[in-house]
């Protein structure tokens, strides 16, 4: 008889334990899932913007002082906004103006960094990128 | 009896498993692959988009007149191609001006400061530039026209143009002929007279390049060489016109290719 109930109780115990773990394993997986989930749709969502990010330098001044001034009139010929953030000239990134520029659809503005010194003369690469890192590079000839 | 009512339910219960896992699995699967999906179709976009972009082209002209500079632009290919702004000497305006294909736009230049180089930015984002090349441009000048042998002139601004057209009234005209002459400046390698019109052996026309004679008499319809001369330089070009045995009306209708009136 004691045999018996000890069975059930086994059984029971048994029943409990296996449910409570494959419970927690099942909730821990819904989590996981769900937050790899949500991250790849993060990253999708980033890249496409990312891809979709078409910019390029419509003009560009150049003006010596103290310091130099790199003005870049940026068009954003795509179809989604783009945040500016860093202008490199000849690989060395320039302070800016401001740091982050908005350039919404469709929409040109000037984009100005400051350059240590007077502007070298010669072929100037100039870099721009965004929050998102695409870049965007032309070369520019100043002077002779 | 008990055994078998067991292992039923635990196939059962292995089945729900199963069946939890399996739907879980098909979800985000389906989820990622939409996922996927949404970025190919955003590559495929962006493809599409460049190969639009690389296909465009456009020449720009600048021209200027009495009201302003004004860009000629032409669009060799067989899309639209949009023009939203215009930049010179790093001040824009910005509009909308739709170029048709094979065709050609003019755009008025409104903004103030900008000096003779132009540059046109397309709404897919391609440069285009043009500058204002005076001795590329058609230049104002003239032909100073006399009668012939009596030298009267019928004035210096008888004629504008290098694509002369005239009716001659021989019968009401006291004239034999006339003697034009202008300063032209070459502008291609292979300049041309082009008669329109077969003249008869009687109307005696010659041309002249400093006096040289480059062609008289038997003037048919055709396009005729002038040899001799070079590229960039000005010459003085004489149409002599003598009608001496001739009493009908006549058409004349002559052309100059790859001439220029000369700046000065």
């Amino acid at each position: 008889m004691s045999k018996g109930v000890s069975e059930i109780v086994a059984t029971v115990l048994m029943i409990l334990i296996v449910s409570t773990i494959g419970l927690g394993v099942f909730l821990y997986s819904m989590g996981y899932f769900s937050g790899i989930t949500s991250a790849r749709y993060e990253a999708t969502k980033v890249e496409i913007n990312a891809i979709l990010e078409n910019f390029r330098i419509a003009d560009a001044e150049f003006v010596d002082g103290t310091p130099s001034q790199v003005r870049l009139a940026v068009y954003n010929y795509g179809n989604v906004g783009i945040d500016l953030a860093a202008i490199y000239v000849n690989g060395t990134p320039l302070a800016l103006q401001t740091p982050v520029k908005r350039l919404e659809p469709r929409q040109t503005d000037w984009f100005t960094g400051t350059y240590d010194g007077p502007i070298p003369e010669g072929t100037l690469y100039v870099r721009i990128a965004t929050l998102k890192g695409s870049v965007y590079e032309e070369a520019f000839q100043i002077g002779g | 009896m008990r055994r078998n009512s067991r292992k039923g339910v635990s196939t059962v219960i292995g089945m729900a498993i199963f069946l939890v896992i399996f739907a879980m699995s098909a979800s985000y699967t389906l989820i990622w692959t939409q996922h996927f999906s949404d970025y190919s179709n955003a590559v495929k976009g962006q493809l599409e988009f460049e190969q639009l972009r690389s296909s465009e082209r456009l020449t720009v002209e600048v021209f200027k007149d009495d009201s302003g500079y004004w860009l000629k632009v032409s669009n060799p290919t067989g899309q639209v191609v949009v023009v939203t702004q215009v930049w010179s000497n790093h001040k824009y305006q910005t509009g909308e001006w739709g170029i048709p294909p094979f065709g050609s736009a003019r755009i008025d230049v409104s903004m103030s400061g900008h000096d003779d180089n132009f540059k046109l930015v397309t709404s897919r984002g391609n440069v285009f530039s043009g500058s204002y090349v005076p001795v590329g441009g058609p230049r104002p000048g003239w032909w100073s026209v006399e009668w012939y042998n009596i030298s009267t002139p019928l004035g210096s601004s008888a004629w504008y143009n290098l694509d002369i057209n005239l009716h001659w009234y021989r019968y009401t005209n006291t004239y034999l002929g006339f003697n034009a002459t202008s300063k032209l400046r070459v502008v291609n390698e292979t300049p041309r007279v082009v008669i329109k019109e077969d003249l008869l052996p009687s109307v005696n026309l010659t041309i002249m390049v400093n006096d040289e004679i480059k062609k008289l008499g038997d003037w048919k319809e055709a396009i005729y060489n002038i040899t001799n001369v070079i590229e960039g330089e000005t010459y003085e070009f004489t149409i002599l016109l003598n009608t001496t045995g001739y009493d009908d009306d006549f058409d004349l209708s002559i052309a100059f290719i790859g001439l220029d009136f000369a700046g000065d």
